[in-house]
C-alpha cells in the first residue's frame, strides 16, 4: 500500500515529562538511524527494543538535541503494520519541534490527522467493526486541525502567506496568459519582473523561515536575575539550582558583593542565572558597586527572580528594592518567598500584586522547587507555543521550505531562460504547496482570473 | 421488422462522425442519423481546426486512430505552429481548412467505410426498456434499434437562434433544431442546462480591402496533423488582420438596447474565452481597439469569417459595425453573426466512459456536454463510442488517466467539475502539461489505437523501431565525450560557455541554448548515422526533449506516481455515501451525485475533502475485506 513514510507526535497534546515521536513506513529506520547517535545501529536493534542515545542534527558532530530512547518496531508486528519506530525525547516544544524538523528534512512527510489509525486499519492492524470508529476518529482529528486553522486564519503567518499565494498567483496568470492565449493581443510579463518578484518573495520567505526559529530565548539561554534586599537568601537558592555550593553564604546580610553567573538547563532549556548583591543603600564602596553591577544585571535580565524572607515581615528595603527593580525592568517577574520551611509571617497582599507569578521555596529543604523550574519552562515557552500547536507549527515551517525550494527552480528557470511553461511548472507547484495550508487555488480560478482581468478571446 | 445494429450515432457533426467511424471500424454494425445528409461534419463556427491546447487534441485524437487530423490536413488551406516561440509542450498546431471540402472529405469517408449506414432523418425519441437505451424512433415513427445509441446533438438540442430582438427555433443558422430528444431526456429525469455560444458575420471578399490589413500568411514549411502523414504541400490562404475602432464600438453600443444579450432575454451562460464583441466593449470599456482576424473561408468560396466580432446585434448594427473597420468600409455580408441558446446535459450524470449514468447504453458526446470547440467534440465522440463497443464486447473500458492525454484531462474534468460555461480545452487545465506534448503523441498513445484495432501495425511497428532508435541515441549520447578542442569552438561560436574538463554530449545538451545538431561536425557518423536516418528528425527531437528537459519530467513523473495509488483504487458507482456520516456533508452530497469511478476521481469533485478520500479509503477496505 502506501509506502511513503510518516512521522507525528503520538502523546496527547499538553504537557508530559516525555514526548513520544512515531516514525512509521519504509524509510523509518533509516531516517531515524541518520540522525540516531547511539551504541547501537537502527537496523542492529532487535524488534520491540530499545537504544538509548543522542539524536543529532549532525552524527559527525558533538552538538545533539536531546538524549532519547527508541523502540523498535518490525513489520508487520506495529501499530500500523508498517516498519515503525518511536523516539521518547523530553517533553519540551524546543525539543519536540527540532526532532520533527529534522525528520522533515530526512525526506519524510508530516502524518495528516488519523493517518496512523487509517494505515493500521488498511493493513489489517484492526478489527472490521472498527472502520467506523476509525472513520470517526480522521473526522475528528480534521476538524481539530481545521479550528486550529481557522484559529490562526486571522493571525500573521496565515495572511503572510496568503499575501505569498497572491503574489505567485499574480505570475502564474501572466504566464499562463502567454502560454493559453498567445494569439491574443496581451503583453507578455518582462521576465526580469517575475524575477524581482521571486527574489522579493524568496527574502519574504526567508524571514518568515526565520520566524520559526525559536528566538535568541532558546539559543542563548533565558537570562534569570536572583535579586531583593540582602540576607533573603539569594545565593542560597542559586547553589540549590545548582546543586552545589557555588555562591558564598552567610548570615551576614551583604555576603554577595560581585555578580555570579551561572548556566543551567531545565527540560531540555538553557538559562542564564547570576546571582547578584542584594539591594540597599549603603555606605561602603565595595557595596555599592556591587549594587551598581546589580542594577546592570536587572537591566539585562529576561525575567527576574525577586527574592524576600517568608519567615519576617515586609521591611522598607523590600519595598525600596522592589520600587529600583521596577524602574530598571519592564520584563515579567517572579516573586520567591524564601524560607519556607520555617514559620511564615504575613505578606502584604499588595506587594504580592506587583508580581506576574509567584512560589514559596526554602533554599535549605528545596521545597518548592519543582514549582519554580516548571514556572520557569512555562515561561520560556509563553510566548512561542502550546504543545498542541507544534505539529501545526512544523506543518507550516515544512511547507514555507518546500514552497521556497520550488520558487528556487522557478528562479533557475528564469536564470537559465526557459520557456513560461517551465517557470509556471515550479511557480504551479509553489501555489500547490501553499495551498496545502490556506486553501489551493485551481487551475479553473486562474483561468476565471484571466478572463475577468483580460479581454480574451475571439 | 425494425432494423437492428449495434450502435446508433445521432448526429454526423464532428463527435458524431469520430463515434460512427470509431464504431464501425471496430466491427460494430453501426447506424449513423443525420437531419441534413449535405451537412455532415459542418464547421459551424470558425473554419479552423485546432489551435492552442486543441492541437494536442487532434493529434492525440489521431495516434488513437481518429479521423479528424486526416481530413484537417487533406482540407487544410493555412497550417501554423502556434507558440513556437516557447517550448515543445505548447507548441499547438493550428489549421484553416476549406469549409465545404472537410465536410465533402468527411461524407466521402463516412459512406466509404464498411458496415457503417448513414440516414437521414429527424430523430423523435429514444426506445428505452428497463433503463437502457435499445433503439430511436424517427419523426415518420421509423424504428432503429440497437445495444447502445451515442448522443453527439450539437446545438441543436431545443437550440433558439437570437438576432437583435428576433430569435427562432434553430440547430444553426438555416436548418432545424430538435426538439424530441431533450423533452424525453427532461422526462426521464436528466438534468438539463442551457448554454449560449455565438457566432460572427460572414463577408464576401470581393468587398473587403485587404491592402489596409496585415497579412498573416501559414508557416513557410508547413507541418501535418495526422501520423498518417509527412508533409502537407497544398497551397496555403493566407489570413489578414484588422482593428475596431472607437467609432465601432460607438456603433455597437447605439445598438445594446436591442441586443438579446444585454436586454436580459439570452439566458443561457455564454462562454467568457469567446465573448461578443458587444460584451468585449462592454466589458473592456477602456480598450480602444480589439483584433480582428479575417479567415477564408475556402478555396472553392469567397466568403470569409471575421473572426472576433461574434455577436448577435441586429442586422443593421451589425452592417454598420462592420463597415466602420479599416478595410471593410464597403463590405457586404454573406451571413448575419448570430447567438445560440441550447441544451446540454451537465456532464456530472455521466460516467467517464461518456455513458449516462441514469440510462444504461446510452452515451452523451460532445456539445450536449457542455463543451465547446470541433476537438473536443470529436475526442468525445471517439472515447464514447470505443465504450460503447467494449461494452459490447463486454471487455474492459477504455479511460484515458489526465497524465496521459489532454483527452484523459477532457473527460476527467467533465465528470468531476461543476461545469460553469462552455468548457473548452487550455494548456492549464492539464497538471502535468510538461509531459503531454504534441510531439510525443504517438509515443504516449498509439499502443491503445493498435490495441482498439484503430492503428495499422505497420504504423505502429515504425514507432517502436523509432522509440528503441530514440533510447539507442540517448544511451550513446552518455558515452560520446569530445575533446575540448573540438567542442569548444562549437561551444563559444553558439554563444555557450567553453567547458573546462570533457564532457558528455548528453550533458552539454541540458544547456538551453546547445542543439544536437550543433555537434553534426563531430559526431556525423554516431548522431546522423544511417540506423536512424529513416527517422532522422523526429528521433532526434525526442532524444533532445528526454534530455534538455529530464529533470522537469522526472519531478512531473513523481507527481503523476503521487497520485496513482488513489487513481488505481476502485469505487462501486452503486457505492452508497449516505450511510458514511464520517464523511462531510457537503462531500457527501458531491460523491452521491458525481458516483466516482475511482478515488483519485474522487479526490478532485469540489466540496470532497483530503479527510474524506481517507474516510473512503477505509470504507472500501473494509467492504473489500468483508467480501474476501
Ligand atoms: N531557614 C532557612 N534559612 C535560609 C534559607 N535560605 C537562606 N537561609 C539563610 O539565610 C541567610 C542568608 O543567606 P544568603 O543566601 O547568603 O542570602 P543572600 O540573599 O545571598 O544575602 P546577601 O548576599 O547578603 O545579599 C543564611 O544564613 C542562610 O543559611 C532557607 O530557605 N531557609
Ligand atoms: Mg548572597
Amino acid at each position: 500500500m502506501e509506502t511513503d513514510t510518516i512521522t507525528a507526535i503520538a502523546t496527547p497534546a499538553g504537557k508530559g515529562a516525555i514526548s513520544v515521536i512515531r516514525v512509521s513506513g519504509d524509510r523509518a529506520f533509516t531516517t531515524v538511524e541518520d540522525f540516531f547517535d547511539g551504541k547501537k545501529a537502527v537496523q542492529d536493534m532487535k524488534p520491540n527494543s530499545t537504544a538509548v542515545g543522542l539524536f543529532k542534527p549532525d552524527k559527525s558532530q558533538s552538538a545533539f538535541i536531546d538524549q532519547v530512547i527508541l523502540t523498535k518496531y518490525v513489520k508487520p508486528r506495529s501499530y500500523t503494520g508498517e516498519d515503525l519506530i518511536e523516539i521518547s525525547c523530553h517533553g519540551s516544544v524546543y525539543i519536540v519541534q527540532e526532532i520533527l524538523n529534522l525528520l522533515l528534512s530526512g525526506g519524510i512527510r508530516l502524518a495528516e490527522a488519523g493517518e496512523f489509525t487509517k494505515r493500521a486499519f488498511l493493513n489489517g492492524k484492526m478489527d472490521l467493526t472498527q472502520a467506523e470508529s476509525v472513520a470517526d476518529i480522521i473526522n475528528a482529528q480534521t476538524q481539530k486541525s481545521l479550528e486550529y486553522a481557522q484559529a490562526q486564519a486571522n493571525g500573521s503567518l496565515y495572511s503572510d502567506l496568503a499575501a505569498i499565494r497572491e503574489i505567485l498567483k499574480k505570475h502564474l496568470i501572466m504566464l499562463e496568459i502567454e502560454l493559453d492565449f498567445s494569439d491574443e493581443d496581451v503583453e507578455k510579463q518582462d521576465r526580469s519582473q517575475i524575477m524581482e518578484g521571486l527574489n522579493r518573495l524568496e527574502e519574504e520567505m526567508n524571514r518568515l523561515v526565520s520566524t520559526f526559529h525559536f528566538g535568541k530565548l532558546i539559543r542563548e539561554g533565558m537570562h534569570l536575575v536572583l535579586t531583593g534586599k540582602p540576607n533573603v537568601g539569594k545565593s542560597s537558592i542559586l547553589n540549590r539550582f545548582l546543586n552545589e555550593d557555588r555562591a558564598i553564604v552567610s548570615e551576614i546580610p551583604g555576603t554577595t558583593r560581585d555578580t555570579i553567573e551561572e548556566s543551567l538547563t531545565i527540560d531540555g532549556y538553557l538559562f542564564k542565572i547570576s546571582d547578584t548583591a542584594g539591594l540597599r543603600s549603603s555606605q561602603d564602596r565595595l557595596e555599592i558597586s556591587g549594587v551598581e553591577r546589580t542594577k546592570k544585571q536587572i537591566q539585562m535580565a529576561d525575567f527576574i527572580l525577586f527574592v524576600i524572607d517568608g519567615h519576617k515581615k515586609l521591611t522598607v528595603e523590600d519595598y525600596e528594592s522592589l520600587s529600583a527593580v521596577r524602574q530598571l525592568s519592564r520584563h515579567k517577574k517572579a516573586l520567591l518567598i524564601n524560607k519556607a520551611d520555617l514559620k511564615s509571617a504575613d505578606i502584604d497582599p499588595d506587594f504580592k500584586t506587583s508580581f506576574d507569578r509567584c512560589v514559596a521555596v526554602s533554599a535549605r529543604t528545596g521545597m518548592g522547587f519543582e514549582a519554580l523550574r516548571k514556572l520557569l519552562v512555562e515561561e520560556i515557552e509563553n510566548d512561542q507555543v502550546q504543545h498542541s500547536a507544534v505539529i501545526n507549527r512544523v506543518r507550516h515551517l515544512d511547507v514555507l521550505k518546500r514552497t521556497q525550494q520550488y520558487i528556487d527552480h522557478a528562479r533557475e528557470s528564469l536564470t537559465r531562460g526557459f520557456s513560461a511553461e517551465f517557470i509556471a511548472f515550479d511557480i504551479r507547484a509553489a501555489l500547490n504547496t501553499v495551498g496545502e495550508l490556506i486553501g489551493e487555488v485551481s487551475s479553473n480560478d486562474i483561468l476565471n482570473e484571466i478572463f475577468s482581468a483580460f479581454c480574451i478571446g475571439k | 421488422m425494425a432494423e437492428q445494429y449495434d450502435i446508433i450515432v445521432i448526429g454526423a457533426g464532428h463527435a458524431g462522425c469520430e463515434a460512427a467511424l470509431a464504431s464501425a471500424r471496430m466491427g460494430a454494425q453501426t447506424l449513423l442519423i443525420t437531419m441534413n445528409i449535405f451537412n455532415i461534419a459542418q464547421m459551424s463556427c470558425n473554419p479552423a481546426i485546432g489551435g492552442l491546447a486543441k492541437g494536442h487534441l487532434v493529434k492525440e485524437l489521431d495516434a488513437l486512430g481518429g479521423q479528424m487530423g486526416i481530413v484537417a490536413d487533406d482540407t487544410g488551406i493555412q497550417f501554423r505552429v502556434l507558440n513556437k516561440s516557447k517550448g515543445r509542450a505548447v507548441w499547438s498546431l493550428r489549421s484553416q481548412n476549406d469549409r465545404i471540402e472537410y465536410s465533402h472529405r468527411m461524407r466521402n469517408i463516412i459512406e466509404q467505410q464498411p458496415r457503417l449506414d448513414i440516414r437521414q432523418h429527424h430523430v423523435k425519441g429514444l426506445l428505452i426498456e428497463n433503463d437502457r437505451a435499445v433503439g430511436i424512433v424517427t419523426e415518420v415513427d421509423t424504428q432503429f434499434l440497437a445495444r447502445a445509441v451515442i448522443l453527439t446533438a450539437g446545438t441543436f438540442l431545443d437550440g433558439l437562434i437570437h438576432v437583435g430582438l428576433v430569435h427562432f427555433s434553430g440547430g444553426r443558422a438555416g436548418e432545424m433544431a430538435s426538439i424530441g430528444p431533450s423533452r424525453q431526456l427532461k422526462e426521464l429525469g436528466f438534468h438539463v442546462g442551457r448554454l449560449k455560444t455565438g457566432t460572427p458575420p460572414r463577408l464576401d471578399g470581393r468587398t473587403i480591402d485587404f491592402s489596409q490589413m496585415e497579412e498573416q500568411p501559414g508557416d513557410p514549411e508547413p507541418v501535418p496533423f495526422s501520423h498518417h502523414h509527412e508533409t502537407c504541400d497544398q497551397e496555403q490562404m493566407p489570413c489578414y488582420l484588422t482593428r475596431t475602432s472607437e467609432q465601432t464600438h460607438d456603433l455597437l453600443r447605439s445598438g445594446l438596447d436591442r441586443s438579446p444579450l444585454y436586454t436580459g432575454i439570452i439566458q443561457g451562460i455564454g462562454p467568457r474565452y469567446c465573448p461578443s464583441i458587444e460584451d468585449k466593449i462592454v466589458r473592456f470599456a477602456d480598450k480602444t481597439g480589439h483584433q480582428i482576424f479575417l479567415e477564408p473561408e475556402g478555396k472553392s468560396s469567397n466568403e470569409y469569417y471575421v473572426n472576433g466580432f461574434a455577436t448577435s446585434l441586429p442586422e443593421d448594427v451589425q452592417i454598420k459595425a462592420i463597415r466602420s473597420i479599416p478595410g471593410l468600409e464597403r463590405a457586404k455580408l454573406t451571413r448575419l453573426g448570430y447567438a445560440i441558446e441550447y441544451d446540454f446535459f451537465p456532464p456530472s450524470q455521466l460516467f467517464p466512459t461518456l455513458e449516462t449514468k441514469r440510462i444504461q447504453n446510452l452515451y452523451f458526446a460532445g456539445q450536449i456536454n457542455g463543451t465547446s470547440g470541433y476537438e473536443e467534440a470529436a475526442a468525445q465522440g471517439f472515447m464514447a463510442a470505443v465504450n460503447a463497443v467494449l461494452k459490447m464486447r463486454g471487455e474492459n473500458p477504455f479511460i484515458l488517466s489526465r497524465s496521459e492525454a489532454y483527452i484523459g484531462v477532457l473527460i476527467d474534468d467533465l465528470v468531476t467539475k461543476e461545469l460553469e460555461e462552455p468548457y473548452r480545452m487550455f494548456t492549464s487545465r492539464a497538471e502535468h502539461r510538461l509531459l503531454l506534448r504534441q510531439d510525443n503523441c504517438d509515443i504516449r498513445l498509439m499502443k491503445y489505437g493498435r490495441q482498439l484495432g484503430l492503428i495499422p501495425e505497420e504504423m505502429y511497428q515504425d514507432l517502436i523501431r523509432r522509440q528503441q532508435a530514440i533510447a539507442e541515441t540517448k544511451e550513446m549520447l552518455k558515452r560520446l565525450k569530445p575533446n575540448l578542442d573540438d567542442v569548444n569552438p562549437i561551444l563559444m561560436k553558439i554563444g555557450a560557455s567553453p567547458i573546462e574538463s570533457s564532457e558528455s554530449i548528453d550533458r552539454l545538451l541540458k544547456r538551453p541554448e546547445v542543439q544536437l545538431t550543433d555537434f553534426a561536425g563531430i559526431y556525423e557518423q554516431e548522431i546522423f548515422q544511417p540506423h536512424c536516418s529513416r527517422f532522422g528528425i523526429k528521433v532526434r527531437e525526442q532524444v533532445e526533449i528526454d534530455i534538455k528537459y529530464e529533470g522537469f519530467f522526472v519531478r512531473q513523473n513523481e507527481q503523476i506516481l503521487k497520485m496513482k495509488q488513489l487513481e488505481e483504487m476502485k469505487i462501486d458507482p452503486d457505492f452508497n455515501y449516505q450511510e458514511i456520516t464520517a464523511i462531510s456533508t457537503e462531500g457527501r452530497e458531491k460523491l452521491q451525485r458525481f458516483r466516482p469511478l475511482t478515488l483519485g476521481q474522487a479526490s478532485r469533485i469540489m466540496g470532497v475533502t483530503p479527510s474524506d478520500i481517507s474516510i473512503l479509503m477505509i470504507m472500501l477496505g473494509r467492504d473489500k475485506r468483508l467480501r474476501l
